[in-house]
This record gives C-alpha cells, sequence and structure tokens, in this order.
C-alpha cells in the first residue's frame, strides 16, 4: 500500500480498495489508439487491476489508422503485475454477445461506430458509461449514468458544519451555553461557537423572531450590537471576527434539507428491486443507506450531526468542553440512525453507516439520463462548433471531407489525447471510489484557448 | 527548426512531460532533463518511468536511461538526442540555459522556479531580447493544478505573480500551538518546532518518539485521539508537508504545459492577448479556466525590461 501513499492520501484506504477491486471495461474500435495506451497507463498507475479490453470487430478500421504510442501496454502489465494477467483483451464480433452486468464503469475510446454507440443508447444498464474523443487541440468527454449515482464526499477539503445552535432540544448543549456568564470570562478566549449562540438566542428573545427565521444580516449586525459582547470587542480580536465571518453557521442552513429532500426524490424513483440488485456492492450499500434515512423518523426531524466543531480561536478548556458536547450528539446520532439500518438490514458494516451519517452533508446523489443519439444528429443546432468537429470526425470521417474552420484542429497534438485520457481516468476514479463529484455530463476541451466549457446533452 | 528543450523536474510532471515530448518529436529533436533527487518507492504510483529496481537511484538518469532503451531507433538515427542532469539546479550556469529553445518545469517547490525564472528574464535583458526563451511552469496538488506560460519580457514573470502565493504555510498562530493547542495539527506543530527540533522522519524509532510525545502532550491538553486518524502515517503526512498526488492530474498539467510549447511553435498563440495563467480543478466535476496576468510595472525581476 505505501507504493499507493500519495492518492490513498485524496481518498483513503477504502477508497484504494475499491479501485484495486473494480472491472472496467473498454470499448474500442482499435485497441492500439494513443488515447486508449494512456487510458491503460493510468488505469494500472492507480493500481486498478482487472480491465477487460474489447475491440468490436470492425470491417471499416483501416490499418494506417494505427498509431504507435508511447506506451507497450504488455511490457507494462508484466511491470506491473509479474504475472501480466491485469489486461485482458477480446475481440468480439457482434456487440450483443457481451455480458456487461460485471463491471463498474464501461469507457468508450475511440469509437468510430454510430452501430455500437447506438448499441449503448438503446441498453439498460445501470453502471456509469463514459465515452471520449479528441482531434487536435480539442477533445471531449461524456458521461451517461441511468441510475442514481451516490457519493459520500469526506474527503473534501472544505467540510460542510453544521452546528445546530437552533437547535432547542439539544439540552446538552443548551444548558452548557447557560453555564457561561458573559460578565465573569474572560471575553477574548470565547470560541465564537459561544459568541453565535448568545447573539442568536438574544436577538431571537429580544425581537420574538422564531430561531429559524433569523437572516443572516441581521444576526451580524447584533453580532456588533449585542451589549455583552460589543463592550469588548477591539474589533480585531480574532475570536470576534471568527464569529463575523462564520455568522452562517449559526443558521439553520435550508440548502442542506432541500439538496437532501432532492436526493430523496431520486431514491424514490428507483424500482426497489434494483435496489438489490448486486451489480455494484459498494455503490448498492450506499444505496440502501441512503433508502434507510429517507424511511427513517430521523428524516422527519432534523439530520444527523455532520462532522464536529470545526476549529476556531479559543482558550483551550472552553473549545474542548464544547467539542465533547459535539462528539457526543454526533455519536448518538450515528447510533440511532444505525440501530435504525439494523432493523431493516444486517448487511451493512458499523463503520460504513458511521460514515454516512456523520458525513450526511457532503452526499450527494447524481443521474445523467443523456441520450447518446443527440450527440450525433449533426444537423439540430449544436452548442458548441468543437463538438460538432469532433462528432464529424469521429462518426463520418469518410462522408465529410471538408476542412475544419478551428484553429489546431488538423495538429498532431499527443498532449491533448493524453490530457483526455487523464480526465477520463479521473472521472473514472470518480465513479469508483463515489467519492467527488463527476462531470455533468459533457465536457469540450479547448486546447487552443486553454478552456473546458461544460454542457448538459 | 527543431527545438532542444529543457526539463526541469523528473517527478510525476516530469515523466509525463518527458514522454509527451518524446511523442513529440517531429518538432523536438534534443531533451535535457534535470533533477536532484532519486527514487523512492512513494514515487511509483506516478512516475511511470521507473520500477521498485530503481529505488535510490537518480531520477532524471533513469529517465533518460527508460527513453534511449524503449526508442533506440529515435537515438540511433539522431533523430533524438536525452541528456539526464543529476544535479541542483539552481547552481546551473546561465550559459547552459541559453542554449534551449524552451523551458517546462515541473517542479514542487517555489525557489527554484524563482531562481530559472529569474535567469531567463536576466538572458532576455543582457541579450535585449535576442535570446526570449518561453518559460512554461505546471504545478500539481491532488486533483487541482496550473501551468503558467512565462515568455520573459513580454508577458508576467514568475516572479509578476509572487503575491498570488500565501505569505507563510503556516496559519495558525505560535501562542495557540505553545499555549491553546485545540488539535492534533496544534500539538504535532509544538512537538516538532519546540520538543523535537532534529528528528529524522525516515527513522522508524525516531517516528516512534515523535508519536509518544505527540500523545503526552494530546493528554495533557485532553484532546481526543481518534484512532483511525491519528498515527505515524499521518503525523509523518504533517510534518513532511506531503502534498497528494495522482497520476490523471499529473497526465492533465503536462498535456497543458505541452500543448503551450505546441501553440507557441506553431505560432497559434496571440501574444497579446495571451491567458497566460491555467487553473485545473477536478474534485467537483472538470474545470479548466484560463485568465490574462499582467506584468507588474514595478516587479523587481522583470520591471525594468
Amino acid at each position: 500500500m505505501e507504493k499507493f501513499d500519495r492518492q490513498i492520501r485524496l481518498w483513503g484506504s477504502k477508497g484504494q480498495l475499491l479501485l484495486e477491486s473494480s472491472n472496467i471495461c473498454i470499448i474500442t474500435n482499435n485497441t492500439q489508439t494513443i488515447c486508449v495506451q494512456e487510458y491503460l497507463k493510468n488505469l494500472l498507475q492507480l493500481g486498478i487491476n482487472n480491465i477487460d479490453l474489447i475491440k468490436v470487430n470492425n470491417t471499416n478500421t483501416a490499418d494506417d489508422d494505427i498509431k504507435i504510442g508511447f506506451f507497450d501496454y504488455h511490457y507494462e502489465n508484466n511491470k506491473n503485475n509479474g504475472n501480466g494477467n491485469s489486461v485482458n483483451e477480446l475481440l468480439v464480433d457482434n456487440i450483443n454477445e457481451l455480458n456487461l452486468e460485471n463491471y463498474n464503469v464501461i469507457i468508450l475510446i475511440d469509437l468510430i461506430e454510430i452501430k455500437t454507440l447506438n448499441f449503448f443508447n438503446n441498453i439498460k444498464l445501470n453502471q456509469p458509461i463514459l465515452s471520449c474523443y479528441s482531434k487536435g487541440l480539442y477533445g471531449y468527454l461524456h458521461l451517461k449514468v441511468n441510475e442514481p449515482h451516490f457519493i459520500i464526499n469526506k474527503n473534501l477539503e472544505f467540510m460542510k458544519y453544521d452546528l445546530k445552535l437552533y437547535d432547542e432540544n439539544w439540552l446538552e448543549l443548551k444548558n452548557y451555553m447557560d453555564s457561561i456568564d458573559l460578565n465573569i470570562i474572560e471575553l477574548s478566549q470565547l470560541p465564537y461557537v459561544i459568541i453565535l449562540y448568545k447573539a442568536l438566542y438574544d436577538l431571537s428573545n429580544s425581537k420574538k423572531i422564531e430561531l429559524n427565521d433569523i437572516p443572516l444580516n441581521q444576526l451580524k449586525d447584533h453580532l456588533s450590537k449585542f451589549k455583552p459582547i460589543s463592550k469588548i470587542v477591539s474589533n480585531t480580536d480574532m475570536n470576534y471576527l471568527e464569529a463575523k465571518r462564520f455568522a452562517h453557521l449559526a443558521l439553520r442552513n435550508k440548502t442542506f434539507e432541500t439538496h437532501f429532500i432532492e436526493q430523496m426524490n431520486l431514491i424514490e424513483e428507483i424500482n426497489p428491486i434494483d435496489l438489490f440488485d448486486p451489480i455494484n456492492q459498494y455503490g448498492l450499500t450506499i444505496q440502501k443507506l441512503f433508502y434507510s434515512y429517507c424511511i427513517s423518523p430521523e428524516s422527519e426531524h432534523d439530520m444527523p450531526l455532520s462532522g464536529t466543531l470545526p476549529d476556531m480561536e479559543s482558550d483551550n478548556r472552553l473549545y474542548n468542553d464544547i467539542k465533547t458536547i459535539y462528539d457526543k450528539r454526533s455519536k448518538r446520532d450515528s447510533e440511532n440512525f444505525n440501530n435504525y439500518v439494523k432493523n431493516i438490514t444486517h448487511e451493512i458494516p458499523d463503520d460504513f453507516i458511521d460514515d454516512f451519517a456523520s458525513n450526511i452533508t457532503q452526499t450527494d446523489t447524481f443521474v445523467s439520463e443523456s441520450n447518446f443519439t443527440k450527440m450525433i444528429e449533426l444537423n439540430t443546432s449544436y452548442p458548441t462548433l468543437i463538438l460538432k468537429e469532433l462528432i464529424g470526425d469521429q462518426y463520418y470521417k469518410n462522408a465529410t471531407s471538408k476542412v475544419s474552420s478551428l484553429k489546431g484542429f488538423n495538429l498532431n497534438s499527443y498532449p491533448t489525447t493524453s490530457i483526455i485520457a487523464g480526465i477520463v481516468a479521473q472521472e473514472t476514479i470518480k465513479l469508483i471510489t463515489h467519492q467527488f463529484e463527476p462531470i455533468d455530463n459533457t465536457i469540450v476541451y479547448d486546447g487552443l484557448n486553454n478552456n473546458i466549457e461544460i454542457y448538459k446533452i | 527548426m527543431l527545438c532542444k528543450v529543457l526539463i526541469l523536474g523528473a517527478g510525476g510532471l516530469g515523466c509525463e512531460l518527458l514522454k509527451n515530448l518524446v511523442m513529440l518529436n517531429e518538432i523536438v529533436n534534443e531533451i535535457h532533463i534535470i533533477d536532484y533527487d532519486t527514487i523512492e518507492l512513494t514515487n511509483l504510483n506516478r512516475q511511470f518511468l521507473f520500477t521498485t529496481n530503481d529505488i535510490g537511484k537518480s531520477k532524471a538518469e533513469v529517465a533518460a536511461n527508460y527513453i534511449k532503451s524503449h526508442f533506440p531507433k529515435l537515438i540511433n538515427e539522431d533523430k533524438l538526442k536525452i541528456v539526464a542532469h543529476y544535479k541542483d539546479l539552481t547552481k546551473v550556469p546561465i550559459g547552459f540555459l541559453s542554449k534551449f529553445d524552451f523551458v517546462i518545469s515541473g517542479l514542487d517547490a517555489i525557489e527554484p522556479r524563482r531562481f530559472i525564472n529569474q535567469k531567463l528574464v536576466e538572458l532576455t535583458r543582457t541579450t535585449n531580447f535576442e535570446k526570449c526563451i518561453p518559460f512554461i511552469d505546471g504545478g500539481v496538488e491532488g486533483l487541482k493544478g496550473h501551468a503558467k506560460t512565462i515568455i520573459p519580457g513580454i508577458t508576467a514573470c514568475w516572479e509578476c505573480s509572487i503575491d498570488t502565493f500565501p505569505l507563510t504555510q503556516l496559519t495558525v498562530p505560535m501562542c495557540t500551538i505553545i499555549n491553546n493547542p485545540r488539535n492534533i495539527d496544534h500539538i504535532i506543530e509544538y512537538v516538532v518546532s519546540v520538543e523535537l527540533k532534529n528528528l529524522n522522519y525516515d527513522n522508524e524509532e525516531d517516528q516512534n518518539t515523535l508519536l509518544s510525545h505527540c500523545i503526552q502532550r494530546a493528554n495533557k491538553y485532553n484532546i481526543e485521539l481518534d484512532p483511525l486518524k491519528f498515527n505515524t502515517n499521518y503525523i509523518i503526512g504533517i510534518v513532511k508537508k506531503i502534498i497528494p498526488n495522482v497520476c490523471t492530474t499529473n497526465a492533465i498539467i503536462a498535456g497543458q504545459c505541452c500543448n503551450e510549447l505546441l501553440k507557441i511553435y506553431y505560432d497559434l498563440s496571440d501574444f497579446d492577448n495571451l491567458e497566460n495563467f491555467t487553473n485545473y480543478n477536478g474534485s467537483q466535476g472538470s474545470y479548466l479556466i484560463s485568465f490574462s496576468h499582467d506584468r507588474m510595472p514595478d516587479c523587481v525581476i522583470c520591471g525594468d525590461i
């Protein structure tokens, strides 16, 4: 595992295990294209070892389309594995013969046959399908996901905290806050969570506003007027500045809830039979958790405490006191949810349930029911000329012989292909680890202007 | 005209840059690669020109040898020359730099970039624009990265954008570290900067000493230690400031740098409106955004040309 240390620091050892046990299927008309070779290189580097490279027999493939790339993956294979078995090359005459159920992700690289594309457009598959192509300084990548794809973003750089100061039923927090006498304590030592709590309740009581209805600007305003605090503050004390900066954390964040309701709506659309369809064990487990949560009594009330208390300027003792209260609550919320899940199923390990419950604001659900044929109907109005030119070159090469008006379209750019293969591999990681948001749903790389444009098709 | 390119750094980005430039041998006929580092096991998840047999050897030399042994035809027919330099790049003379047409960097530190930038600007100044070597700089961290294109004396130099970096890596005040530690990171910072200054972080015994000091101090301040997170691996990550790194981001950024070279070579770039700074972020969707960073009129390096 030490070899993978630098990437495990991004997605954790669970994420790495998911990568190493995943099954990837690459479908192409030519296994020797630069993009296929570069993509394979990336997968092998990541530690992904079960790869089927499937060439769909296609009489149109001329030998001169074969380009010599940097990699000989048979060699790379031996180097990485010792036994050279990780990439299985298969040739199929008819795509219908393939059993695609056992793959985690399906990747269509440099396809040139519309027939094959149509097959993937019509087939009902639960797995995500990525497709890509590049030419000159340009390239695109498209993601199709029929079934909701679930994400627990626990390794994001920025945690979405929820302090739950508005929760009047949280007696432990209330009792502690009430025990703090602002007239006795050295005010510069107060963590901002106390400052916010006191200001929030003072505002609510004095102005007779419901805790849940307090607007942010009014709370910020009150922070400077609120007597016990304003008298001490030189306006440059770190804890006071932090209180102003993080004032939004004191309020109920309705976006968490609306976001969650959206996710639940997606779940409800799932056929319950699909929930028990064992294609992708990890994704399925998360699905079950979401499902359990949706029908749990918690979902009627408040979401479990997500994460814990963020670091803040404070006296060590006060901070530790409050952190203990938050940690207890987080543990209790997780346990309640755990018990609930256990009533439904015993198949889900405890650490998994804890991860879910304590990262609930970091979850996301994602569907992209796209239509490939929309992409290849060149007559329809196209969002971008670049995509139109790319699709034309990919699928209609022989039919259109006109010169592209795009600068650098006919340039031989190995780097562009390497970039596209890099992005496809990055999206593959996201789909397998169920961390980080995938693309939604088409990106177009423009190497002339150094931009990526995003379209929903 | 075929070009001579100097690659700075033979790490994750360096391997990708070298591969791309070898594949651009229609326009590149000489590549030098410089790095003073040796190969470690944790490099192998992204530095694909190396194997476990190469651990301890020079990165630059092993990378160059890989190309020589895998592309004998290019080498033997004199279509491509590869030269490795196992040395400190901040010690290279300016005359060495002047023979290149492009300098591309894939480094992980700020100082060597500033050094090379200063030398290349100096070259432009002393030769009165006769030598104006484009400097393309790539950088990666996790799923994010950047590429900057510097035409010395014409576009913003590396120093012009130095203010886009935080002044110091340490954002927690020292008094917190000493008197009010609240989490594991504060504890570790204190132990390595006050209690144990001269540790060898690669030595197992020193690692254990470090761990036990951290536990002691955490107990003293009642800081709860999450056993899943708190271990030697985590502490070493903090003290060595280890940056997460993955092959996919390297491929994207190195590709971007090489496309910049291609566009300058084929004159596809518009230098008057050059969007010379490109940022990539792949953690939520996949974003590549470019903008134009102006020259700083009072830049200490390039302000006078």
